[in-house]
């Protein structure tokens, strides 16, 4: 399992060391030596350097104010200007592509960037000045529009725009200015490698330091070397080793669960492996074998069994991690992908996968001697501590757990409000659950077999009910633990497929509150006199159903600037079929209808939130009074609180601050509060709409119909020059943005990996099981033949077991399933949500009923279909031998451990 | 030598069986040409050392196993080549076992064990009951007939286990056979020798044939005849 995890991670990292390391033709930048220059042929004849040239460029002032008009602004643009020379060009001669005209060949020629070129309205033919040193200006003839490759990754403290010119020109006047020298290297990439990235970092920086050491006063560690490496491979490989250590921790914290399955299966085996090995044990004790020489045995043998399972888990690690390659969403197969996507094991993964390996075991083995020789020990000394041990008996561990995880369940409120330490104690708590239901299933199994056949008797028949359903009392420690390895896998299930629908489901809705409709335009009230031709094209779209105007203002509440609240202008009856309440819910859909037909009817009036309410004690009917707290001017305004909302709806914002005068600037963490709502009509006669408040176009798509791309194609129709800073957002982009999220692509795939993988620990679990019982069950059946009972009979014995069984787990299932469920699908949407921003409701659990039914349904039918199988085996006995090996196993005292 | 005609002293008729196992490409002949009669009511041990063929002319009686040649008889009925079912009916109401280490089924009590083969038999419950108290009443298990077989020694184990032989149906006891296994092998002198008077009057008393295979004299001692194997024959009466 660790082995899927890794190899699927190895393997899905290969896109990001692809990104990581696609850095263009420049690997390497030097710098920080004045004659920098003189040391272009060194670094040139360094071994594993492909090319390198010198090239200078200086930061300088484009500017056109001289020779502006009404067709070309004046502008400024401070920027790097690069003059690359002929070596340069020689070298890397993809840096510059050319896309208008040719790079310059006169020293007044300059050729600007593309961007320079369509922004700027900078075209091939004019003139421009370039002031080096202010405010001495140059003129240039545009000669050529070029387009340059990005130098370096992308590095986590910039945008690599570092080394992006918006102009180059034959030579870099050497006048005061800002100016920068370096050189730029490629290297030979061939010993980088993804298998074993550490050895590629120490590859290249061998290269930076055999650079560095050029420098001949570079004496390490008393002086450092004046020539400044900056290795864009260094950085993507680094990047990448954080982003993929990264990425397994947390997977594998993700799949704890699922490793808990894992340790309690090898904790049986090991049970069942001691057991069967007791006489063994015990007959080479009475020849003079030492019980610590027989445990060192032991230990070699689970360990060397975990190297061979380690050994083994390579191909099956492999295999499996194509079934998460191939998936691209939860249970959504493309099989295609098992072929064309990348295959990687890592040294690191492999190393992981075998400490993981090897460590489960081990600790398991550790587990079951720790338990069991301390409960010997406690119940055969009799000393002071044994007695103490013995009265601390008394306490019931799993009573404890249950009731104190049950108890912090309750305690701890679920959502993202909950501080990080909590969340992790939310995430522990299920499996400490599971561990305490576990023990009490177990010993309720043991206590109430005689109970559960007593009460099946009637339905089951008396032999079947006391023979089969007392057997599962008898070896009620794996019953019960198979039982609920079988209750968590199917729980892990769900979880899966509940998380798979809930989190796309709770953006959904998220969004639909935050963005106050399927798509909004925030409107420029320059652009005011295009509204009506742009709201006319968006109405006319074929995808579009309706569109409403609103507009937002913030007014004070109080004297001051810390009552600032938002006050949100619709056409009431108009905006209840487009926008959304809190649930997500269309709100000529939802409870908020009345409140909104009121605003419709009352056109002073106001519909606020309830913390607004809280925080101002207002209620229905009283008059809310709101002020611009304009310096010179100030208006207050009236209105008739008509209703209390839960939340309200929010516009499109790139200001996600707020002025706290005590504070500075904070976030506003809660979404749809602290906001009200009031009649757009009403508010067109007390105040200028287009001047005073911000605009919006909100707007309903059909059903079904993505609103990203009919916001694209309107703006490509000229669009785009009505909206207020390009802002616009859209509930289908909100989700795609999380879904189409690198994390959560990969958290489906290892999910549908893992709900396949648990398939294997149930049936390890039921194998020990059957396998533990097969022996007094051999002997039962033949005990049961040769006093005359029929196969019938021996099979309604097994029948009761198996359904007496499921019955059992059904229960477990039905207590325990919606605790475990409900909790890590609370904090797996929390965890995944993708900001800090809090909603009325933080989380909306979407149960898929009929996937839930299947998984249930697979689940029980694989145990069944295992059960039944298990039992046709070990029915088919040739009494003699089943009753004469009996008679010499079976001891009085031969119990098991 | 083909019979023709039964005679109806004998429960048990043995004829020239010969029971051969195979371990892998060897084979080993457990019986070779046993001929045994037992008559109805009798008490017979059958005695010898490990490997002599006791316990597996045990099976075949029993019909826990088939024989390679031969026949077996018993109260009339040749079960060498009965069918399965047939087998499963003959074991419910001819054949009772004893086991060396008690085999009686751990999870229920001493009363549930002695009163499975009436269960099983279809005996109703009133008759069930009756049955059951009584059997427990004769091994002197009445005060712990709920007790469960960890909470018994080992005498008491076979009590129960006796018992269970001895439950049949009313009628049908004349014909039981008990089969015992060296019934007294795991326990002390003392209890051996009570559980085999138990075990010898109980069988007789109830008008059941006992077959007993022991390696001890003095079982032998209590025994209306005692046979003696050595390599798979009857060596010695």
């Amino acid at each position: 399992m660790a082995m899927s995890i890794a190899v699927y991670v190895d393997s899905y990292s290969m896109h990001q060391w692809d990104a990581y390391l696609d850095v263009g033709d420049i690997h390497l930048a030097i710098r920080g030596i004045s004659d920098l220059e003189t040391y272009e042929d060194d670094v040139r004849s360094i071994t594993a350097v492909d090319h390198a040239a010198f090239m200078k460029s200086a930061y300088a002032l484009l500017n056109r104010d001289a020779n502006a008009s009404a067709e070309d602004p004046e502008f400024q643009e401070w920027g790097r200007i690069s003059a690359p020379d002929e070596d340069f060009l020689d070298s890397f001669p993809n840096i510059y592509q050319i896309d208008e005209g040719r790079l310059p060949e006169n020293e007044d020629e300059i050729a600007v960037s593309y961007d320079l070129h369509t922004y700027l309205s900078v075209d091939v033919g004019e003139s421009i000045n370039v002031s080096f040193s202010y405010p001495y200006n140059e003129e240039f003839v545009i000669v050529g529009v070029y387009e340059q490759q990005s130098i370096g990754a992308i590095s986590p403290y910039g945008y690599g725009m570092e080394h992006e010119s918006i102009a180059v020109i034959l030579e870099i006047p050497t006048t005061e200015g800002y100016y920068e020298d370096a050189i730029f290297a490629s290297i030979d990439k061939g010993p980088i490698t993804p298998f074993s990235p550490q050895y590629s970092l120490s590859y290249v920086n061998g290269i930076d330091e055999r650079i560095r050491r050029l420098d001949p006063l570079y004496d390490p560690p008393r002086t450092g070397s004046r020539l400044y490496v900056e290795d864009f491979i260094a950085s993507g490989i680094s990047r990448y080793m954080l982003w993929v250590n990264a990425l397994r921790i947390g997977q594998i914290g993700r799949s704890m669960s699922v490793f808990l399955l894992a340790g309690l299966v090898t904790f049986l085996a090991i049970r069942y492996n001691t057991n069967e090995r007791r006489f063994e044990r015990n007959m080479l004790i009475s020849r003079g074998a030492s019980p610590s020489d027989l445990d060192s045995a032991i230990n070699r043998e689970v360990f060397v069994l975990s190297i061979g399972s380690c050994i083994a888990g390579i191909p099956l690690g492999t295999l499996f991690s194509r079934i998460a390659m191939a998936a691209d969403g939860y249970f959504k197969f493309d099989v295609s992908r098992v072929f064309t996507e990348p295959f990687l094991i890592s040294m690191e993964s492999a190393l992981i996968a075998g400490v993981v390996g090897v460590a489960l075991p081990v600790i398991m083995l550790v587990a079951y001697r720790a338990v069991y020789s301390t409960k010997r020990s406690v119940e055969q000394q009799r000393g002071k501590l044994a007695r103490t041990a013995r009265v601390i008996e008394f306490i019931r561990w799993d009573i404890l757990v249950v009731v104190l995880a049950a108890l912090l369940l309750i305690a701890l409120p679920a959502g993202s409000s909950l501080p990080p330490a909590f969340a992790l104690i939310l995430q522990v708590i299920p499996l400490a659950l599971f561990l305490g239901v576990s023990s009490l299933s177990i010993k309720g199994l043991r206590a109430g077999a005689n109970l559960l056949s007593r009460t099946f008797s009637p339905v089951l028949g008396e032999i079947p009910s006391s023979i089969g359903v007392r057997r599962i009392g008898k070896s009620a420690s794996s019953a019960g633990a198979a039982i609920m390895v079988l209750v968590l896998a199917v729980c892990l299930s769900w979880n899966s497929a509940i998380v798979d629908l809930s989190i796309p489901a709770t953006q959904t809705n998220h969004a639909r509150l935050d963005v106050g409709a399927d798509l909004t335009f925030a409107l420029d009230s320059d652009s005011f006199s295009l509204w009506e031709d742009f709201e006319s094209n968006v109405t006319s779209h074929p995808d579009v159903q309706e569109t409403d105007m609103t507009s937002e203002i913030a007014l004070s509440l109080s004297a001051d600037e810390s009552g600032f609240t938002a006050f949100l202008a619709v056409n009431p009856e108009n905006y209840s079929r487009i926008g959304y309440d809190h649930l997500g819910v269309r709100l000529n859909s939802s409870n908020q209808l009345d409140l909104l037909m009121q605003l419709e009817s009352t056109p002073d009036g106001v519909i606020i939130t309830s913390d607004v309410a809280r925080t101002y004690d207002v209620r229905v009917g009283d008059t809310l009074r709101a002020s611009d707290l304009n310096e010179f001017d100030p208006h207050t305004y009236g209105f008739r609180i008509v209703g209390i909302a839960t939340a309200i709806p929010e516009m499109p914002s790139d200001d996600a601050s707020y002025y706290d005068p005590y504070g500075g600037y904070y976030g506003y963490p809660f979404v749809g509060r602290g906001r009200a709502m009031v009649n757009r009509e009403y508010l067109s006669t007390v105040l200028n709409l287009t001047e005073d408040t911000r605009n919006y176009l909100c707007v309903r798509v059909n059903d079904g119909v993505n609103s990203t791309e009919v916001a694209t194609e309107v703006l490509e129709q000229g669009g785009e020059d009505v909206l207020l800073r390009s802002l616009w957002d859209s509930v289908q982009s909100q989700v795609d943005e999380l879904v189409g999220q690198t994390g959560y692509e990969i958290e489906r795939a290892i999910d549908t990996m893992l709900t396949v993988l648990t398939v294997g620990t149930i049936v390890g679990a039921f194998a020990l099981y059957a396998a533990e019982g097969v022996r007094a069950r051999r002997r039962e059946i033949a005990l049961l033949r040769s006093i005359g009972a029929g196969r019938d009979l021996i099979a309604a014995a097994q029948a009761a077991e198996m359904l007496v069984l499921m019955i059992f787990g059904l229960g477990l299932l039905s207590g325990y399933g919606p605790l475990f469920v409900g909790t890590t699908v609370t904090s797996a949407i929390s965890a995944t949500m993708p900001n800090a921003w809090l909603f009325p409701v933080s989380a909306f659990v979407v149960v898929p009923w009929t996937t839930v039914a299947i998984v249930l349904l697979f689940f029980f039918t694989l145990v069944l279909a295992f059960i039944i199988l298990i039992s046709l085996v070990s029915s088919r006995i040739h009494l003699a031998s089943a009753l004469n090996a009996a008679w010499a196993e079976a001891g009085p005292y031969g119990g098991d451990v | 030598m083909e019979r023709v005609e039964l005679n109806t002293d004998y429960i048990v008729e043995v004829d020239s069986v010969a029971r051969v196992y195979k371990v892998g490409e060897i084979e080993v002949h457990a019986l070779n040409g046993v001929d045994l009669r037992v008559k109805r009511g009798e008490a017979i041990g059958i005695m010898g050392v490990s490997g002599s063929g006791k316990t597996t002319l045990l099976n075949l009686i029993g019909a826990l196993d088939r024989p390679t040649e031969g026949t077996v008889t018993v109260d009339g009925e040749n079960i060498t080549r009965l069918p399965e079912k047939a087998l499963t009916r003959y074991r419910r109401n001819k054949i009772s076992f004893i086991f060396q280490f008690f085999n009686i089924i751990p999870v229920l009590s001493a009363y549930e064990n002695v009163e499975l083969p009436l269960l099983i038999a279809g005996v109703d419950e009133y008759a069930r009951r009756e049955k059951t108290d009584r059997l427990l009443e004769m091994v002197g298990l009445s005060e712990r007939a709920e007790h469960r077989p960890d909470e018994l020694s080992g005498g008491e184990q076979q009590r129960v286990a006796i018992a269970r032989a001895l439950a049949k149906p009313d009628g049908a006891t004349s014909s039981v056979v008990v089969l015992a296994d060296e019934p007294t092998g795991d326990l002390d002198y003392a209890t051996g020798q009570e559980i085999l008077d138990v075990l010898v009057s109980l069988t007789k008393g109830e008008g059941g044939t006992l077959i007993t295979v022991t390696h001890d004299p003095e079982v032998g001692e209590k025994m209306d005849k005692v046979y003696k194997m050595r390599d798979g024959r009857i060596v010695d009466e």
